[in-house]
């Protein structure tokens, strides 16, 4: 890795300024060569409708205002990420025949050993690694030890172990482990129907024709992936390989020097059919140039998309006849019993904030809301133990907050909201974290997300139940036994995940995700 | 003491009144002295808000400048945003209680509402009887049904129509509405008369050559509705799109969704009222225009843009023509967004509007207010909408502090020193470009360009209410 970057001069911080590359079906697309004159013209005299993108002939630039990690404000530096430009033409694959003799043919544990190399490559290229993280932490809004964890996390997922139990679990059937349907014909023990239609059956002449075989077949995908939380590109890159399949990942503009990375890891067993297969790319959102191609009839059999509703909409409007894997944007909720009152209040705040504090609050399963059943009093009182507990969290891990974010907050204070009841933690008059008691109703599409709770008090933790829909990805609970009273109807509701108050950021492979198998849902379930 | 503020700021108003024709009949212009009177105004509500206006008063405890702030910390700390209007519970809409309501509603009014509300069964009664104690409430709506609500005094209203007819009435004589003889009278007019008297006379005047065509409703207390109605009387005959009432009850509770059968009803009554009726309402519209054209009078019509573009699908459906009178006037106002999301382009509806009524672009006008400001903007033929000088603009960045400069771009506040009965430092959820310099038009001083919705605000306007109303 370090060979390919130090050759095609990649990766490397130079007056912050990047040269990004991209793997395009096996092969690394280095950008043009652009001094820091000209890309710094490009964002002056060029005209775009996105601030912090340009797109030249032959390269894109991304422009992030750069962190002052001791202020934790802009330090009104940016820095530039410049990559290369990308064809829809070079990122489809239209040979299926092919596919299904090299990539399809492929063995679970050919998979696997893939997945280990390109692990090992990562490990023994740490410096790489280590650098290219400082450098993302530059311009990330995420706290850098939560962007630290990114890394943890992706090294798990990459285990071996973990990767044999994802496809097991997710492409079980009939009883028997995912991996087999992976590697080829299962034959399944069924008892055929006979045919309605004439009445006719026509005998078997061959015993392979007796047989009811069901196979898990690869497909092409095309994953649009979300920037929330930095391990979303990985997961789906993941989930592309370990299914074996042709995939354009898109990268969000806050991950694509990791994707990059990961590329050229990739890049380093270049003849490997997984590696010709996979595409890392960024474009700008809404490049019609780009995506009309990408989202035309056959180009794709299945796209992944992490993104709110317009944009699934959007998509599905523009790929009518492509299958849709959506995950859109959820959020978490805690449910307080008033037991808490009695076992260690401060205890119980700690935990709540432990899930609202899910990558610092940007995570689909972050809880964003506090039902606490208590009275009015003890609510004021619960509020103030978890804005200490925020305090603390502050103390630690201080936040970035973007000045968007601070306006929104001071919209909530002096507007809308004004006549909540506000505990806010503060550096130097800036919110730096704090909790919202709501009497009435709260419009969550309000909530800015960064180490800000809403509380609300109710009189019995059933009441919640009204507020619990589809969009409530995951509800931690306190206590156990309130838990395992209310799982059922909580989940009734559409909630995916109920847990522990405090485990609610609970991950392990084969786990659904917003409810489905996600591998499942991404190869073509085939019979023969 | 309290009386004499109460003086001192009416004549400043006055002053700026004054200043705004003179400003707007391009006769010269002292932006020195407007800005030091508009200050002048502005500290004077504000010590005003910080006695009597309780949300205005705890924010300014809050940001500790209840003493003399000074202009520019006005800006930085005590500017609300305008969803300080829906700060209040929506059950309490729901459940009907409207004591709850009236208690919200004292927080943003100078004086206290402790009206009866043991009769009052929707918001529509509500707000009537507001009115008969003095508290006039405009409400305008978003994609939510979450209503936000306006209480102005009497005096508020009645100084908010005073300066509007003040200086569109120049504004208009001096290139779009007016003869010879208006452009040579006006100057003396603006000169003997005091504000008052000159709205008064205009008001009497009115403008008799031309029917007004409104789309929009009998009566209702929404944004544009309220603008139809003061400017109705004007005409020798007006007449509405829908002949029945603009049911606040009703409108919420379509976005909303109906809680019990009674509001069901309510709103399947409105709806058969306004969607089923649409082709009939628009053709009986279009006879009308007709009909004034045939009697030799000009046609005033007004309305948002989503209803422009129905009038003009329904005039095509027909097939005849619709020739007014020349000289005749188009204004739309009330955003460009359905609630749907449909865009409507200016350029195509000009164009639809200009051949369809055969009436030349310049004569298409358009309109930006709010039901939180006090003024009416126009846009003028260089495409900008440049603000009388009795209001403060106010571009805000992202994290909400105010920017300086002569070209702009961010989120659209002002200081509206006509609001004294409740708070008009405000922030709007507006996108602007805002440039401050002399305009081809003639007019000089702030003029805002590109409004657009802010990325998180709720899409609003009565364009967005009539679309909704007809999906």
């Amino acid at each position: 890795m370090d060979k390919i970057c130090q050759k095609l001069d990649l990766l490397h911080n130079c007056e912050n300024v990047i040269r990004v590359p991209f793997l395009v079906k096996g092969r690394i697309i280095a950008p043009p060569e652009m001094t820091k004159r000209e890309i710094e013209a490009a964002f002056t005299f060029e005209k775009s409708e996105h601030p912090g993108y340009v797109k030249l002939p032959g390269a894109q630039i991304l422009r992030e205002p750069m962190i002052d990690r001791r202020t934790m404000k802009h330090s009104g530096k940016y820095i530039y990420q410049v990559m290369p430009t990308v064809l829809a033409q070079d990122l489809v694959e239209p040979d299926t025949t092919k596919l299904a003799d090299e990539l399809y043919g492929l063995s679970v544990e050919a998979i696997l050993d893939y997945l280990n190399t390109v692990s090992r490559k990562l490990m023994e290229n740490a410096g790489l690694a280590k650098s290219v993280l400082e450098t993302s932490r530059l311009a990330t809004e995420l706290p850098g030890s939560f962007f630290d964890g990114w890394a943890t996390s992706m090294a798990t997922a990459l285990d071996r172990g973990q990767a044999k139990q994802m496809i097991d679990a997710e492409l079980s059937l009939w009883g028997k482990p995912g991996s087999e349907f992976l590697d080829g014909w299962v034959e399944v023990l069924s008892k055929i129907v006979p045919p309605t239609t004439y009445g006719v059956t026509y005998p078997a002449d061959h015993p392979s024709q007796s047989k009811s075989l069901i196979r898990a077949m690869p497909t092409r995908q095309l994953h649009i992936t979300a920037g929330n939380e930095p391990e979303v590109p990985a997961v789906s890159l993941l989930r592309a390989i370990l299914t074996k399949s042709a995939a354009v990942i898109k990268l969000p503009s806050g991950a694509t020097l990791a994707g990059s990375m990961l590329g050229i890891a990739m890049a380093t067993l270049p003849d490997h059919p997984i590696t010709q297969n996979i595409s890392l790319v960024y474009w700008c959102g809404g490049d019609d140039s780009i995506e009309n191609p990408l989202f035309e009839f056959g180009a794709f059999d299945r796209i992944v998309l992490w993104g709110g509703h317009d944009a699934v909409a959007d998509v599905r409007a523009r790929a009518p006849y492509t299958s849709i894997v959506s995950f859109n944007p959820r959020y978490g909720v805690s449910l307080i019993g008033r037991e808490a009152f009695h076992e260690g209040l401060e205890e119980t705040a700690r935990r709540a904030a432990a899930d609202s504090m899910i990558y610092n609050q940007k995570s689909c399963t972050a809880s964003l809301v506090h039902y606490i059943e208590a009275s009015e009093e003890q609510t004021e009182l619960y509020s103030e133990a978890l804005r200490k507990v925020l305090e603390e969290w502050d103390h630690r891990i201080p936040q970035f907050l973007s000045p968007h974010t601070r306006g929104q907050i001071k919209m909530m204070k002096r507007g809308k909201y004004a006549n909540a009841s506000w505990h806010v933690n503060e550096r130097e008059g800036e919110f730096t974290s704090g909790v919202v008691v709501m009497e009435g109703g709260f419009d969550i599409l309000d909530h800015p997300m960064c180490r800000l709770v809403t509380v609300r008090r109710v009189d019995n933790l059933g009441d919640t139940l009204r507020y619990l829909h589809q969009g409530v990805s995951t509800v931690g609970v306190y206590p156990e036994s309130r838990r395992l009273a209310l799982r059922d109807a909580i989940l009734a509701r559409g909630v995916s995940n109920v847990f522990p108050l405090g485990q609610c950021e609970r991950k392990f492979a084969g786990m659904p995700h917003d409810g489905i198998p996600v591998l499942s849902h991404l190869v073509d379930w085939k019979n023969s | 003491l309290i009386a004499n503020k109460a003086k001192r700021l009416n004549a400043i108003l006055n002053q700026l009144m004054k200043i705004s024709q003179s400003w707007a009949f391009r006769k010269g212009f002292d932006s020195e002295l407007a800005r030091d009177l508009r200050h002048e105004a502005i500290l004077l509500n504000h010590e005003s808000y910080i006695q009597n206006i309780p949300a205005y008063a705890k924010l300014a405890q809050e940001e500790k400048c209840t003493e003399k702030p000074g202009i520019i910390n006005i800006k930085q700390k005590l500017m609300l945003p305008d969803s300080i209007f829906k700060s209040y519970r929506q059950e309490w809409l729901d459940e009907r209680d409207y004591g709850c309501m009236n208690q919200w509603l004292s927080g943003l009014h100078h004086k206290p509402v402790n009206m009866d509300v043991r009769n009052i069964k929707s918001i529509d009664d509500w707000i009537t009887n507001l009115k008969r104690t003095g508290v006039g409430v405009s409400y305008s709506s978003g994609t939510s049904g979450c209503f936000s609500f306006v209480p102005r005094s009497v005096e508020d209203l009645d100084r908010a129509r005073t300066a509007n007819t003040c200086y569109i009435t120049p504004l208009l004589a001096y290139n779009t509405t007016g003869t010879p003889l208006m452009r040579l009278l006006m100057p003396m007019a603006m000169g003997m008369l005091s504000p008052r008297k000159f709205a008064r006379l205009t008001r009497q005047a009115g403008i008799r050559d031309f029917d007004g065509a409104f789309l929009g409703f009998r009566e209702g207390a929404m944004g544009n509705q309220r603008l139809m109605e003061e400017m109705a009387p004007l005409f020798r005959r007006s007449y509405v799109l829908n002949d029945t009432r603009l049911d606040a009850t009703s409108l919420r509770c379509s976005r909303r969704g109906a809680q019990n059968e009674e509001d069901q009803r309510l709103v399947d009554v409105f709806q058969a009222d306004v969607a089923g009726k649409k082709g009939q309402n628009y053709a009986k519209m279009l006879e009308n225009i007709n009909r004034s054209t045939l009697e030799g009078q000009k046609v005033f019509i007004f309305g948002a843009p989503y209803q422009f573009k129905e009038l003009c699908e329904a005039a095509t459906v027909r097939n005849i023509g619709h020739c007014l009178k020349r000289g005749s006037l188009i204004l739309f106002g009330g955003g460009w967004k359905s609630f749907s999301g449909e865009i409507m382009d200016r350029q195509s509806l000009v164009g639809l509007l200009s051949t369809i009524f055969d009436t030349p672009s310049d004569r298409i006008l358009e309109g930006y207010s709010m039901t939180e400001i006090s003024m009416l903007t126009l846009r003028c033929e260089a495409g900008r909408f440049h603000i009388p000088p009795i209001i403060e603009p106010v571009v805000l960045d992202e994290s909400l502090s105010p920017l300086e400069g002569r070209d702009l771009d961010g989120t659209f506040g002002f200081l509206d020193p006509l609001a004294a009965s409740y708070p008009g430092f405000l922030i709007s959820g507006d996108h602007v470009r805002m440039l401050d310099e002399e305009c081809a038009c003639g007019l000089v001083g702030p003029a805002l360009m590109n409004i657009r919705r802010a990325a998180s605000a709720d899409v609003k306007g009565c364009g967005g209410v009539m679309g909704s109303l007809q999906a």
